[in-house]
């Protein structure tokens, strides 16, 4: 008997490996016959998760904004001062890591030397080192990384459309943390982090690339030797609302026009299928309202009103969900109120099931080029696993979401009575106005 | 994975790479002009006007839903530039037929589309709709303005632009306002006649079927003309006795600090992998000099690395983001590697570092699609056909002495820096 579980998915021509390593690692092996390899290293730990209780402690730990982001960096460092990009040189694969709200996670791509590119990113993530001084030193990095975040308009005006839509959720707070914040990071505060989140049975493997399952077996038997404790992480989340905080939020920039974000606040999804098929119907509901082709999109384009800088798309990172709307337009008012108008007419007056269809065939071919790089095969597959669902199925399943249960789950999830909007206005027009 | 070349036409190229690896198929078609102030903006401009809507598919709106019904078919139109060259893309992304639920025949069907919008645009009075010109020309417009919006880029940019003054690479391939405010429907229609002329065209296929298929697809689609037509020179400028230093300022917080450099090394000359090697030893990865001098061991910079223009104009540019009261210290830290490489102080192990690591960037080329048309469009710019793995075979050859030679070689042509306002400032 083998130590994987194979799933063929004959209509996307993808095959996917899987298994618990004895560690308690869950691994992923997505072959593909590319030059290059690609594996992704995560953990479901993100700037959301800010207040835990680790085995049950009376007293929960809270953390100040930023840890996840500054503990990612602090990760590639050993007690040795080597850092494991370093390592990475001596087999020339390209490594690097993100922070996401619900996630942090540590990747190469390689053409060559996968085992040892692989025995590198699984020992230097399973070995933390920190230390008074080179956290100090690290706070001076991240400072300068929260600067340059702070000059990025796109950033600011999602930031500010998250901050407006929640009320208690931490998503309202900035994944790298201000200056301030860092500040009060210390070598046990990370350590705490690491016992809590860093555990194997908390994290997953995927690789993506011409590789086999006992390669990567081979090597998470070598470095990963010791079985992970068990151990119970309670999250500490406040309650959310179903309402927002605020409507509208503005801000000044060195911007040339303005850039506009409205939000819709959805109930995010607890049962992961379920969360699979509402994501599903809302990729096909929000092109057919909001898509290229759709009758909205050209007259409001007509109109002037938006550009071709225009997209919507709906989320769900594990316990928020919304759909988002970004836009460049010199009408942010009008263009809010023709956005919901249409939102409230699509309540009673669906689309024709032409339509549907079509839009319905854009979003299974759109999911399948992501098949086209190991990357973002990968990505993907990560995207999802980190919300308990199988991207391969969720594949197969989107050509077989139906007219009326898309419409059903359109009703719940996109309503104007959560609605607000986010503005980065230019800072000469702030001027203008005061003189 | 090379690619397949044949003429279709004097003046018409196709290179095709006929591969199962992927479940798209890609086709751009690449019109190559001289980079001129006069001509850029319009072709631009073009562009947009020509993807508003075709003959038979006369609004943007039908437009895309031909697109959707086409399996979500990618088609889209920018320009670019290679070296002095300006070059007006149109890029077909499809699904492969394999994976058309309905046995469609998605790439030629899209080819058709494509063909659509190159040669049959939406017109009235037989130039181009006045509408969508306008409404255009005010988007285009406001996408020049908005520039500022990206400082690291926009900081570049104006590097760029200052070191190469007077010299056409300094002209925007995307346009200026004052030569987008002089087009009209007519006006652009001649551009677009003159385009479809008089351009250099190659065509750059990426999929599964065969070169023959694509072949034909390609003359029964898109029937270019033929044409006397090579691809513009890139010419080569100097680098002044003394460096010129700009300052300019803006409400940012981080302050963007560009050294542009020139080196006589060009791509179509046999030794240009010596560049490359040197480019990646000093700032193009994270093993090099800059990223763990500069920005890790001395912490003046966040970002800071380099990049060259691939041996067309000759260019190297090193980008750094700082704080302003660093600005000298950050400058002379720079210099000061670049000295140290100067003197030789390379070890073998440092050599082979930066090899391997080209070594896996250069692999993955066969992976992408538009990594592979962008690898060989570049090249047939400069006279070379050379494949990835071909470069990589003559790497192995370059020498410790070779990268100090590319060192030395380098001048300091440009200084310049977007500085920001301090935080003390604000308060």
């Amino acid at each position: 008997m083998s130590f994987y579980t194979l799933t063929r998915f004959d209509s996307l021509h993808e095959n996917c490996f899987r298994w618990v390593h004895r560690s308690g690692l869950p691994v992923y092996v997505l072959p593909k016959k590319h030059s290059s390899t690609y594996a992704l290293f995560g953990t479901h730990f993100g700037s959301i998760d800010r207040c835990f209780r680790l085995d049950g402690e009376e007293t929960p730990v809270e953390l100040p904004d930023g840890v996840a982001h500054f503990l990612e960096h602090k990760m590639f460092e050993d007690e040795n001062g080597v850092d494991a990009f370093t390592r990475f040189a001596k087999t020339g694969a390209s490594a690097n890591a993100y922070t996401g709200y619900g996630r942090t996670c540590y990747l190469f791509s390689c053409t060559s030397a996968f085992e040892q590119n692989l025995e590198i990113l699984l020992d230097f993530v399973t070995h933390p080192y920190f230390s008074a001084e080179t956290v100090r030193k690290e706070q001076g990095i991240i400072g300068e990384e929260i600067d340059m975040g702070e000059d990025n308009p796109n950033r600011t005006v999602f930031r500010n459309l998250l901050d407006a839509l929640y009320v208690d959720h931490p998503v309202r707070r900035s994944i790298v943390g201000t200056r301030e914040t860092i500040a009060r990071i210390t070598p046990e505060l990370l350590y705490r982090c690491t016992d809590a989140f860093y555990n194997l049975r908390n994290m997953e493997l995927v690789v993506c690339g011409d590789v086999t399952p006992e390669q990567v077996q081979a090597v998470c038997d070598r470095v990963l030797t010791e079985v992970a404790p068990a151990r119970t992480v309670e999250r500490v989340f406040p309650p959310e609302p179903d309402t927002v905080r605020t409507e509208r939020v503005d801000a000044w920039m060195e911007v040339a026009q303005n850039l506009v974000e409205i939000g819709f606040k959805a109930r995010p999804q607890t049962d992961p299928v379920r969360a699979m098929r509402v994501s599903a119907a809302n990729e096909i509901t929000v092109q057919l309202l909001f898509g290229r082709s759709g009758e909205f999109y050209n007259r409001l384009y007509e109109r002037g009103l938006v550009t071709d800088r225009f997209g919507a798309n709906y989320g769900q990172v594990r316990n928020f969900a919304y759909t988002e709307i970004d836009a460049v337009s010199d009408r942010p008012d009008e263009l809010l109120r023709e956005v919901c108008a249409e939102v409230d007419r699509r309540r009673d007056t669906y689309f024709p099931v032409e339509d549907f269809e079509i839009a319905r065939r854009e979003a299974y071919a759109n999911n399948l080029y992501s098949f086209d790089s190991t990357d973002e095969t990968a990505n993907s597959f990560m995207d999802f696993l980190m919300n308990g669902v199988d991207y391969l199925r969720y594949s197969e399943l989107l050509p077989t979401v139906g007219y009326e249960e898309a419409w059903d789950i359109f009703r719940e999830t996109v309503r104007t009575d959560r609605c607000a909007m986010s503005v980065v206005h230019p800072k000469a027009e702030r001027k203008e106005k005061e003189a | 994975m090379d690619p397949i070349r044949r003429m279709i036409c004097p003046g018409v190229g196709l290179h095709t790479v006929q591969t199962d690896k992927f479940k798209s198929s890609q086709l751009t078609v690449n019109l190559f002009v001289p980079l001129r102030k006069e001509t850029a903006s319009a072709y631009s401009l073009l562009t947009d006007v020509l993807t508003r809507g075709t003959e038979r598919y006369p609004t943007m709106r039908d437009l895309h839903r031909r697109r959707d019904e086409l399996y979500s078919l990618g088609l889209g139109a920018y320009v670019h530039k290679i070296g002095e060259s300006q070059v007006v893309t149109f890029a077909l992304l499809g699904l492969d037929d394999a994976y058309a639920f309905d046995g469609m025949h998605i790439l030629e069907e899209g080819m058709e589309l494509l063909g659509q919008v190159v040669f049959h645009p939406a017109t009235e009075g037989g130039v181009f709709r006045a509408s969508y010109v306008e409404q255009e020309k005010r988007n285009l417009a406001n996408d020049i303005r908005a520039r500022i919006d990206d400082k690291t880029s926009y900081a570049y940019r104006r590097c760029l632009e200052l070191m190469c003054a007077g010299e056409p690479y300094a002209v925007d391939h995307e346009g200026d306002l004052d030569e987008l405010e002089k087009l009209d429907a007519k006006t652009l229609w001649d551009a677009y006649r003159t385009l479809l002329a008089e351009a250099r065209v190659e065509l750059f296929y990426v999929g599964s079927k065969s070169d023959g298929e694509v072949f034909d697809l390609c003359r029964k689609y898109l029937p270019f003309a033929p044409r006397e037509a090579d691809f513009p020179p890139t010419g080569s400028g100097r680098a002044p006795e003394v460096p010129r230093v700009v300052t300019e300022r803006m409400d940012v917080t981080q302050s963007k600090l560009n050294l542009g450099f020139r080196t006589s090394c060009r791509l179509s000359a046999g030794d240009y992998g010596k560049l490359v090697l040197f480019n990646e030893l000093f700032g193009a990865s994270p093993n090099s000099r800059l990223f763990l001098n500069v920005r890790e061991k001395q912490s003046l910079c966040y970002y800071c690395s380099s990049g060259s223009d691939g041996g067309l104009k000759g260019l190297l540019v090193v980008h750094s983001g700082i704080e302003r009261k660093n600005r000298q210290k950050a400058v002379d830290a720079i210099l000061a590697q670049l000295d140290d490489l100067r003197a030789g102080h390379i070890t073998d192990g440092e050599l082979e570092t930066a090899r391997r690591s080209l070594r896996d960037s250069y692999r993955e080329i066969s992976d992408s699609p538009s990594a592979l048309s962008s690898w060989y469009l570049r090249r047939m710019t400069a006279g070379v056909t050379d494949s990835p793995e071909d470069v990589l075979a003559r790497l192995d050859d370059v020498t410790v002495a070779d990268v100090v030679s590319v060192a030395n070689d380098l001048r300091l042509d440009t200084v310049y820096c977007l500085e920001g306002t301090e935080k003390e400032e604000n308060a």
